[in-house]
Formats: C-alpha cells, sequence, structure tokens
C-alpha cells in the first residue's frame, strides 16, 4: 500500500497530446476513479502509472519513490484489464498463482494466498477451469483474484465491468468497493461510466481533452462543478444548460431566459460584459407548481421511470427536463409554473465554460 | 418440418459428395503412384491401365533399399529439411514477434524488401548464388543448401509468424509483466504456448518446401554423395528407359517423413492456418 503522487505528467504520441499536464495526490487506501468521455487520456494515464507507456515529461512516484524509470514488472501494481487477460493455456489456479510463482514464493505460501483469495471472491469451484470455460462474469473475478493473491503497493482497474451486463456490474461494483474496503488497498479506477464513478469514488478527477477538469468528491463534482463539462458529464438525467441573460434587480441580478424571470442571485464574479451567461439547473431540483407559482413552461413529454419521472418541458423556448418523484397523472399537460432556489442555479460564461461564482 | 429436414439432408449428401470428390481427385496421383510401386515390371505395359495389377510384389522396394543410393539420398533430405525447418522457424519467430511488437525506424523498409524477394522467380539467382557459394566451399555440401533454403524460407515464413504474434492480445504479455515478468518470461511462458500452432504450421510449411525443392539441390550440388532425394529420384530416368517400379516405389519412402511429421504437428496444425487464415 502506498500514496501515489503525480505531477506535472504530459504524454504525447508524435505531435498529438494525450495528456497535457496532469497533477493528482493519490492518498493511501485512497479509491481515485479517473472518468470522461473515450479519448479522454483517461487509460493513457492509468497505462502510464503502470508502466505500460513512456511518460513524455513529469513525474510518477509510488510513495517516496520516482518510477519514471522503473519497468512495469518492479512497481508492484496490479491491474485489472477491460477484457480480464486472463492467459487462456492456464486453469484458474494458474492464472492466480503466476505472479506469485515469478517471484519464487514457496509452493505452501502460494497455496494458501491463492486459497485466500478464491475464497474472497467465490472461485473454489472453478480452480481447475480454463479461462474459455468461464462466463463473462467469472472471468471477472478470476481477473480481480490475479490482483488479489498478492499484497500489491495499488490496484489499477482499467474499465473492468464495461463488459458485463447492467445486473452484474452494479453487484461487481459493490463487491469492488467492499473488497477494497476491507484490504484498504490504494485504487485508481478508470471508467466512461459516471455512475460508476459516483458510486465507488472517495475522489473522482472528471477528465476531457487531456486535462483533469476538476478532482473532488462526488458530491463536490455534483454540486459544485467548476465548468460546464464537468456539470454536463456527471449527473443522470444530465443537467439542464439554458441561455439566459442577468438584469439588475431588487436584491441582486434576475435570471432571464427568454422572456421569463427564474430567480434572482448575488452577482457573480467576471461576468462578460453583455451579462450572457449559461444556467445549469439539475432536473430533480426545479419544483413545478401552478402556472402562477413561478415561470411558466408547457409540458412536451412524460418519461416515467419507476423510481420518478423524467418531464419535458418547454420554458420560453428552451428545453429543459425536470426530474420528480411524485407520482403523475400519464396525460399531464399545459402550463405548469417553474420554481428553483437560487442556490440551485449554476452559472457559467458560455464562452470559456467555466463556472461564475457570487462575489 | 419434414420437408426441412429431407432438404437438410440432401444439403449434407451433396456437401459430402462433393468433398469426397475433391478428395479422391488430390489423392488419385498418390494411389497411382503406389500401384505403379508395387506393379511387377512385366506386367507394367503389359496389362493396360488397371486399378489395381493381378500380383503385387516388394521387389522395387527391396532393390531401392539394398542396391541404390536412395538410403543415403534420404538422410540427406531429412537433415536438410528438418535444420532448414529448425532454422527458419527460430528466425522466422523472431522476426514476426519483433514485426509484430515493436515499433522501429525502416520497419516499413523492412518488410518491403522482404516482400519483393518473394516476387522474383528463383531460376534467375541460381547462377549468382552458385558464384557466391562456390567460393565458400559451400556448394556441394549440405550446409549450402540449408543456408539457401532457409534464406528464401525465412520472409514468407517471418510473415506468418508475424501473423500469429498478432493474433496474440497485446494486454497478456502486458497483464504478464504487471504480474512481475520480464519481456524474455512473458514470452517464454504467455506467449510461446499460444504460438505453438504457429510454430508447427510453420515448420511444417518450411519443412515440406525443403523436402521437395529440386532446382538448388540440382544445380548447387553435383557430388551423389550429398544429393537430397527429389536429385535422386532423377537417376532413376536414364537415357533409354525410365525404370518407373523403383522410381515410384522411392517416392512412397519418401512420402513417410512428411506424413510422419505432419501427423505429429496436424492437431496444432488446423488450428495454426485457420488462425493465420483469419487474421493473415
Amino acid at each position: 500500500m502506498a500514496a501515489i503522487s503525480i505531477r506535472a505528467l504530459r504524454k504525447s504520441y508524435g505531435d498529438v497530446p494525450v495528456l497535457r499536464g496532469i497533477d493528482l495526490e493519490i492518498r493511501d487506501g485512497e479509491f481515485v476513479v479517473l472518468v470522461g468521455p473515450s479519448g479522454c487520456g483517461k487509460s493513457t494515464l492509468l497505462r502510464l502509472i503502470a508502466g505500460l507507456e513512456e511518460i513524455t515529461s513529469g513525474e510518477i512516484r509510488i510513495g517516496e519513490r520516482v518510477i519514471n524509470q522503473l519497468p512495469a514488472k518492479d512497481r508492484d501494481l496490479a491491474m485489472v484489464f477491460q477484457s480480464y487477460a486472463l492467459y487462456p493455456h492456464m486453469t484458474v489456479r494458474e492464472n492466480m498463482s503466476f505472479s506469485l510463482k515469478l517471484r519464487r514464493m514457496p509452493a505452501a505460501q502460494i497455496d494458501a494466498a491463492v486459497a485466500g483469495a478464491s475464497a474472497k471472491l467465490g472461485l473454489q469451484s472453478l480452480m481447475e477451469r480454463r479461462p474459455r470455460a468461464l462466463s463473462g462474469g467469472q472471468k471477472q473475478r478470476v481477473a480481480m483474484g490475479r490482483a488479489l493473491v498478492r499484497d500489491p503497493k495499488a490496484f489499477l482497474f482499467d474499465e473492468p465491468l464495461s463488459n458485463l451486463d447492467a445486473r452484474l456490474r452494479e453487484q461487481m461494483r459493490y463487491e469492488i468497493r467492499r473488497l477494497q474496503r476491507d484490504l484498504g488497498t490504494t485504487s485508481i479506477y478508470v471508467t466512461h461510466d459516471q455512475i460508476e464513478a459516483m458510486t465507488m469514488a472517495d475522489r473522482i478527477v472528471a477528465m476531457n481533452d487531456g486535462l483533469a477538469q476538476q478532482i473532488g468528491a462526488p458530491a463536490e463534482l455534483y454540486d459544485n462543478p467548476s465548468n460546464l463539462f464537468v456539470a454536463g458529464f456527471i449527473g443522470s438525467p444530465a443537467i439542464n444548460f439554458l441561455d439566459a441573460v442577468l438584469l439588475e434587480g431588487p436584491g441582486g441580478a434576475l435570471v432571464m431566459v427568454g422572456s421569463e424571470r427564474l430567480g434572482t442571485v448575488p452577482w457573480p464574479q467576471g461576468l462578460p460584459a453583455d451579462r450572457r451567461v449559461t444556467v445549469g439547473l439539475r432536473p430533480e431540483r426545479i419544483v413545478m407548481g401552478p402556472a402562477s407559482a413561478g415561470a411558466p413552461a408547457q409540458i412536451d413529454l412524460l418519461e416515467p421511470m419507476g423510481l420518478g419521472t423524467v418531464i419535458h418541458l418547454n420554458l420560453a423556448g428552451q428545453i429543459l427536463k425536470l426530474f420528480t418523484t411524485d407520482r403523475l397523472q400519464e396525460h399531464c399537460r399545459g402550463i405548469v409554473g417553474l420554481c428553483v432556489q437560487s442556490a440551485d442555479i449554476l452559472l457559467f460564461d458560455p464562452r470559456s465554460g467555466l463556472r461564475l461564482r457570487a462575489a | 418440418m419434414r420437408s426441412a429436414a429431407r432438404a437438410r439432408g440432401l444439403y449434407w449428401l451433396c456437401h459430402y459428395a462433393a468433398l469426397a470428390l475433391f478428395v479422391a481427385f488430390a489423392l488419385f496421383p498418390l494411389f497411382w503412384l503406389l500401384k505403379v510401386s508395387i506393379t511387377p515390371n512385366d506386367l507394367l505395359y503389359s496389362e493396360g491401365v488397371r486399378l489395381w495389377p493381378s500380383h503385387a510384389t516388394i521387389a522395387h522396394y527391396v532393390s531401392v533399399i539394398q542396391h541404390t543410393q536412395f538410403p543415403l539420398y534420404f538422410r540427406n533430405s531429412v537433415i536438410v529439411s528438418a535444420t532448414t525447418a529448425l532454422l527458419s522457424t527460430l528466425i522466422a519467430a523472431a522476426a514476426g514477434y519483433g514485426f509484430s511488437r515493436f515499433r522501429f525506424r525502416g520497419k516499413l523498409w523492412i518488410l518491403g524488401v522482404m516482400l519483393v524477394t518473394q516476387m522474383f522467380p528463383l531460376v534467375m539467382i541460381v547462377a549468382p548464388i552458385f558464384r557466391l557459394l562456390a567460393p565458400l566451399g559451400l556448394t556441394n555440401s549440405l550446409s549450402g543448401l540449408v543456408l539457401v533454403y532457409t534464406a528464401f524460407n525465412v520472409p514468407f515464413a517471418s510473415f506468418l509468424m508475424q501473423s500469429f504474434f498478432d493474433g496474440i492480445p497485446k494486454e497478456l504479455e502486458e497483464a504478464a509483466m504487471i504480474d512481475g515478468a520480464t519481456r524474455f518470461q512473458a514470452l517464454r511462458w504467455i506467449i510461446l504456448p499460444l504460438t505453438l500452432p504457429g510454430l508447427a504450421a510453420t515448420a511444417g510449411f518450411v519443412f515440406t518446401g525443403a523436402w521437395s525443392e529440386l532446382l538448388f539441390a540440382l544445380m548447387l550440388n553435383s557430388s551423389s554423395q550429398v544429393s537430397t532425394f527429389p536429385v535422386g529420384l532423377l537417376s532413376f530416368v536414364s537415357k533409354f528407359s525410365v525404370d518407373f517400379g523403383q522410381m515410384m516405389a522411392a517416392g512412397v519412402l519418401a512420402l513417410i517423413p512428411v506424413c510422419a511429421f505432419f501427423l505429429l504437428i496436424q492437431r496444432h496444425l488446423v488450428q495454426g492456418l485457420t488462425a493465420g487464415a483469419v487474421k493473415g
């Protein structure tokens, strides 16, 4: 177990920059999730940490040691691949003991370690099978087992659940998290699925375009995104973005969507000269009432989800979604009034995408 | 329902009939080889064309083994073909691994030049090769043949091996290295066992090629001490007659090692050739 520290890390393939300066401090025992759309550099970052690619510039430390030049085999990390990468000609037992054999561990110790790991994952009855005779979920477990047998400095996960069906994914999410909690091993987990990131992470690194857009606890990224990308990427159903203008009003700035007044907020810093902003509204933070009670919006469509309902609305020509757990009439239509708390109105600069915060 | 089952039965019947026809077509010359080899000389021309002679003899085999230099040719062929297969496969495996796994300067050029070597007919270069080998004392020697065969087999064998290595996911090696293996250990314990079918296919391909090669064997080696069996077969053709019986008996004997070799590797081979086919 160890802390991992990444400073000014850059990686390019030829002239194409993939990582454009990443700084990240991962505490000992922390579960950090790298999340972002494909091509954002998250897998490359993981592979750099694993030692499978050479870094272009910057520094990676594990514990106190700089490991920039250290070959993968000497970094003492364990990795779970998206394709599982189980050795097809070896049984489950051989797959799991391979790393220990390479370390010339005595056979009795290997047996004990493999038995321990297989018990944790419920693999005992599969030990003599070969990977081809395993289901996807079982392969996933074996890949986990191969990482668990030795006591590595950190676990690296490269989209380990993306080949599983939804139900199994939910279960493995829980199991991985529980195992990590019990073992207390530093873990870095790469995914493009923001729900995995939200549910599993101690801290999330939201990545886009080779940069860490925001690093923080899941709730912080959700409630307090620092730019349009993070706000839009985290959360499902996704956040609403509306074009708005700020006007002088009593007690602050009036947020005007078209001709409709959405609410009053404190004047933000760094407001563009034309006072045009992008407003971010979480669908579940919008309250729907009678037409007279707030900004009037036309109901377009209902999407029942069981847990609640997503309501598609039209507010002054702009489309937005509202999420509510209230049971609604199926044929609910007409004009409703929308109310939003001042604190739930997130303002962004439409050009730079940066969050505009109150002075 | 009933007619669907019948249609399916008919389909399979035609399927197997077509296969049987092809197999018969491919194997008939071999059958003829066997038939002539056991036909006594006096019946060969007198009986006309028959599928099986009225009485059989092993006299041709006895005389091939006892009274000709065929056992020597046979030994030479085994040495040359086996050594060529071994050397070519080793070199091709190393080259194929390199081409498959590493990016290096000039890779495209090397691949291109290797491809070009496969493009011109060998007859063109027999004379230059002879001129090159003669001063080195490599004509009239088995090593000379091995050298030439290996040189001409390595490019294609390398392409073949590369396609096998390409078929093995890179992640297996990466997983092995993260498990603590050096590149060599990953190669030895993970990649090599998975490439056995490819190695078998390549070795088989090179072995048969070398086994039946005539041009260089004839041109480079004039002494009968270092002749291989295809050259030996020509010795049954004399100025005035062809001893078909002995020639065919020698041919049947020459088939034995090739068959034995393929029997040995056939389990790997089917898998290997199809894997290569999909990838290559």
